[in-house]
């Protein structure tokens, strides 16, 4: 293990567990006013008429007119309202708000507005949705050929939900604009998304937004994309009403109006010659982005490159689609198309091992990815690929192979249902495609401070644009630069960014931070500590940009080339029982193991890894989100069931040493991997527990028991 | 109002005189609050009605304690879940349904009370206070009453309950219980492990004398408006022999198939519910107890 692995002290754990963190709920500024959004009741229609009551006096209405540059928000694409305009695309929509003294009255204010709608046709679900906004096709070798050369073709489809992000902290914003500058503080993961989506609504130039962010309790996405709509939203109350105003969500309000993972439907046909060998897949990937583009054109990205999960396929054509429904815009998860795909993928090996009477494993095991494969892209592995030794590992912890053939016997026999699954994953660490070098450009600054009080003769600053949300980006940053410079960890400084302070080091997504800003501090770190070397006694100061290493290609026309830098891998072992009267399902073992460059800090990887895999196991099983008729049904912590500490056991990790040459010390992506892999090991270990090919997550004891029945 | 009705901010009549008097003014009996505080804060939302203000029964003698009268176990109805749970007096099969609600730090505040009184048809304690033929016992000042549970509860989220009484205790017959005759069954299937809410629970009790049934009882949660306990079906049980089991399940299966009416929701289904409550209820009389 590298040293700078070793377990800290995380730096935000007194505050956050002792209370005394300050949220943006806390935050009372003078003359601040509160707000309520109006939202639609309605899935799909014309706005007829808006019959407002009458304003108490101090009380302010804003809506889309509100908004001097455009009505749009700019998350990736520019075509999400802050407020409704002519038409209501989904149900919950904001359709305009008031902003006033007391909350109580914004509230019944929202109540007493009426909307009358001229009903327009709607489309809740993926195979009723003929409108797309993206449509994306890769052809990776020669396809065509070698399904019509084929000695058999298989064909199945695979399903995943919706899930809601489920951060403890509900979203929330305060805006205020003052003499001609507006500035938002905020529980968010992207303060220049926010700022230039603000810049965008008002016509207003770089100098006069500012945007700083507040203590975040979670995120896993969710504060992505949707803080930019609540920022517009309660900007545009600031300048009506000329006096700071908060929005803050409760919790039925921010389940019901918020993004949540894509649901995916996603169509494999596979290609197998005359000795059983897969030659090809055709692959059909629909994701339902809801009724607004937002993001979703990036998450099919990824989904798409990753279609073939962890393996080597050599004629691969795959069609993407993101399809517009008339339901909340679907948003950023932890895994961002990666989880979708991947299900699909590592399901239709098992579906293909069933098929051709090998097991799982045995079949999987053939097409492992290896260093110098290449890529549904066309990219190239470049790096060392150990899943070999990881498949050891994780037979020696969880005794998978002997399990497997023992409940093999047994589930023909009928008696226990017991069953267990192993998948494998792959995560494309930093932006996907031309997004790092294009788009981003990441910009980091150190600077020194001096001060001889001190023991280290002064203070050292992190500079960047990157927020802590709970996944430890605080700690383990600073861990590099201490690491790097040689300084002790108390003289390095990380506090929450303010875009008038720090420059613009990229959004706190797609696993990123350490991998790519980590990197980039470490080389200023190493910069700066000469400065220092040379004269401790005065100010100074590093900046340093992202550059793409010239060895990896991209071509964003054809989508062909390395579409990540680096990729970390996963192998997940789940163990399950299944009671043959209820179909409860009891998850009994949890096995990992994680290829993610060198851990910076391996307790808080290892809590990475244990949450991830809750999540994914969530999103699995028990934690189902339906929209009936575009109208979310379970918005309630009562309703909508995430894991407690009861429901699933720990995952037993192990982390295999593969350092990243471009890591900072080695590291590669990590936060979103636990969640990639879980959902197709569960439901393998489902399907040899029942007997069926299970093809669909959730899975619930209700849709088992209308399949056993 | 009199000062001492206030304590550290709450509202603590002392006499069932207070208390009924409160009502009549508009105020609402409290017992830990965890139904409460989150069915007005969506009522709140939505313009529903708001149960407040709100007072608390716990200065009350009568509706502290856990006491036995000769055979009769009277549980007041401040007692939180947790203190009713360790009390020494508690038979397992109530404790046990109990433990299933909730979490310790809810079930630390929680009361049996409360449970009943809202009246839910997945509120977890039902199940086994109706196969105890468990009393609701009340007062007001238009005096007291001692309502058998299957009629305290009227609908989904009503009850019997006058508009100046409160609940003080609840109690039951534990003779049988303790009878070396006695077996018992509790299954809840929830949504989670924890903190879940019921989509279907089965209690059911009964004593066996030489392999044969006397005074068998169930009852089935969450699959009706209102518990489900059948006396055709429990007649059909009694006298009979335990091992004939799966004889007595297809007997009886299709009454309770015709009582079960369940509801499909954001929480489970129509069918899963019938179907796996009535599969609970063979397996049960198969293998036995
Ligand atoms: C997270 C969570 C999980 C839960 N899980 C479960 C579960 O698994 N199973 C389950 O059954 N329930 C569950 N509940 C619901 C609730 O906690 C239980 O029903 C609990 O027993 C209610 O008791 P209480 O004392 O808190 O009731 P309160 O909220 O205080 O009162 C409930 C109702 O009873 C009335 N009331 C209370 N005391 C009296 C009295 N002495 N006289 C007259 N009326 C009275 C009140 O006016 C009110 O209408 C859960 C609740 C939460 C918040």
């Amino acid at each position: 293990m590298h040293k700078i692995s070793r377990p800290v002290n995380r730096d935000d754990s007194k505050n956050k567990s002792s209370g005394s963190a300050v949220y943006i709920s806390d935050v009372i500024k003078p003359g601040m006013l509160a707000m309520a959004v109006k939202s639609a009741d309605f899935q799909h229609g014309k706005i007829n008429t808006i019959k407002k009551p009458e304003l108490p006096e101090g009380y302010f209405y804003v809506d889309g007119k509100s908004f001097t540059g455009m009505n749009r928000a700019s998350i990736v694409a520019q075509d999400w309202p802050f407020f409704a305009e002519s038409e209501v695309l989904y149900f919950g929509q904001p359709v305009c708000a008031y902003t006033g003294p007391r909350i109580e009255v914004c509230e019944k204010l929202c109540i007493q507005t009426k909307i009358e709608y001229t009903p327009l046709p709607a489309v809740s679900v993926i195979e009723d949705a003929a409108d797309f906004f993206n449509d994306y096709t890769i052809i990776k070798g020669n396809p065509d050929k070698s399904f019509k050369e084929a000695a058999q073709i298989f064909e199945n489809q695979y399903r995943t939900g919706m899930q809601e992000q489920a951060y403890m902290e509900p979203q929330g914003m305060i805006a205020e604009f003052n003499e001609g500058k507006l500035t938002v503080y905020g529980s968010m993961q992207c303060p220049y998304y926010i700022k230039n989506s603000l810049k965008n609504a008002f016509n207003l130039d770089d100098d006069n937004v500012r945007v700083i962010q507040s203590i975040t309790g979670g995120a896993f996405g969710g504060k992505e994309d949707y803080p930019s709509i609540l920022a517009g939203q309660a900007a545009a109350a600031a300048i009506v009403s000329g006096k700071p105003v908060k929005i803050v969500l409760d919790r039925r309000n921010d389940m019901s109006v918020t993004p949540k993972r894509h649901p995916s439907l996603i169509k494999i046909r596979t290609a197998v010659d005359s000795e059983g060998n897969i030659t090809a897949m055709d692959i059909d990937c629909r994701i339902d982005a809801g009724a607004y583009e937002s993001l979703s054109g990036v998450v099919l990205e990824r989904a798409i490159f990753i279609s073939t999960g962890a393996y080597n396929i050599a004629d691969v054509k795959v069609r993407g689609r993101t399809m517009k429904t008339n339901h909340i815009p679907s948003g950023a998860f932890r895994g961002f198309g990666g989880p979708q795909a991947l299900f699909a993928a590592d399901m239709n090996m098992y579906y293909l091992a069933r098929k051709l009477n090998a097991a799982p494993l045995e079949l999987k095991r053939r097409y492992l990815f290896q260093r110098g494969d290449i890529s549904v892209t066309s990219g190239i592995f470049r790096d060392d690929i150990k899943l070999e030794e990881m498949i050891s590992r994780v037979e020696e912890i969880s005794d998978y192979s002997s399990k497997w053939a023992e409940y093999e016997k047994t589930s023909q026999a009928g008696d226990k249902m017991k069953g267990i699954g192993i998948s494998f994953a792959a995560h494309g660490g930093a932006f996907t495609g031309n997004g790092e070098q294009e788009i981003i450009k990441s910009l980091v600054r150190l600077e020194w401070e001096p001060d001889k009080q001190t023991s280290a003769g002064g203070r050292l600053r992190i500079l960047v644009s990157n927020v802590e949300m709970g996944q430890g980006a605080s700690i383990t940053l600073r861990k590099i630069v201490a690491e790097e410079s040689g300084l002790p960890l108390e003289a390095i400084i990380f506090t929450n960014p303010d875009t008038d302070i720090v420059p613009d080091s990229g959004p706190t997504v797609a696993s990123r931070t350490i991998m790519i800003v980590g990197k980039l501090i470490q080389d200023a770190a190493a910069m700066l500590k000469q400065k220092i070397e040379d004269d401790i006694n005065s100010p100074s100061s590093v900046e340093k940009s992202y550059v793409h290493p010239p060895e990896f290609d991209w071509d964003e026309e054809t989508f062909t080339g390395d579409a990540y830098p680096a990729y970390s891998w996963a192998v997940n072992v789940i163990e399950v029982e299944i009671d043959p009267i209820t179909f409860e399902i009891k998850i009994t073992g949890s096995w990992a193991v994680y290829d993610v460059g060198t851990p910076i800090d391996i307790k808080i990887l290892e809590g990475q890894m244990q949450g991830g895999t809750a999540q994914s196991l969530g999103y699995s099983s028990i934690e189902k989100m339906q929209m009936i008729n575009g109208k979310p049904a379970q918005v309630s912590f009562t309703d909508y069931t995430i894991p407690t500490t009861l429901d699933f056991p720990d995952t037993e990790c192990v982390f295999i040493d593969n350092p990243y040459r471009y890591g900072p010390f080695g590291a590669k992506a990590a936060g979103e991997l636990p969640n990639e892999g879980p959902a197709a090991a569960f439901t393998a270990a489902i399907s040899q527990a029942s007997g069926r090919m299970i093809t669909e997550i959730p899975v619930t004891p209700e849709m088992l028991e209308e399949q056993l029945r | 109002m009199s000062d001492k009705l206030f304590s550290a901010g709450t509202l603590l009549p002392a006499t069932i005189e207070e208390a009924s008097s409160l009502i009549m003014q508009g105020f609402f009996p409290v017992g830990g609050g965890t139904d409460i505080m989150v069915r007005n804060h969506a009522m709140k939302k939505t313009g529903g009605r708001v149960k407040s203000p709100l007072f608390s029964c716990r200065r009350i003698e009568e509706t502290t304690g856990i006491h036995t009268n000769g055979n009769i176990l009277s549980i007041g109805s401040s007692c939180t879940l947790s203190s009713i749970i360790e009390s020494s007096l508690c038979p397992a099969i109530l404790a046990e349904s109990l433990l299933s609600i909730a979490s310790p730090g809810i079930r630390n505040i929680a009361t049996l009370a409360g449970n009943i009184c809202n009246a839910s048809p997945a509120a977890d304690s039902l199940p086994v206070l109706y196969i105890l033929d468990a009393m609701i016992e009340t007062a007001g000042s238009s005096g007291r009453r001692s309502i058998p549970v299957k009629e305290f509860i009227t609908a989904p989220g009503t009850t019997s309950l006058k508009d100046d009484e409160i609940v003080v205790s609840v109690s039951f017959d534990s003779s049988i219980c303790h009878d070396d005759a006695f077996r018992w069954y509790f299954r809840k299937v929830g949504t989670r492990a924890a903190n879940a809410l019921s989509k279907l629970s089965i209690a059911a009790c009964t004593l066996v004398d030489n392999g044969i049934y006397s005074n068998f009882r169930l009852a089935v949660g969450a699959c009706a408006p209102a518990v489900v306990r059948l006396s055709e079906a429990e007649d059909e049980i009694n006298g009979k022999a335990l091992d004939k089991g799966s004889e007595l399940a297809e007997r009886v299966i299709p009454v309770y198939t015709k009582a079960l009416n369940p509801i499909d929701d954001q929480r489970s289904t129509s069918d899963y519910r019938r179907n796996t409550a009535l599969k609970l209820i063979a397996n049960l009389l198969s293998e036995g107890f």
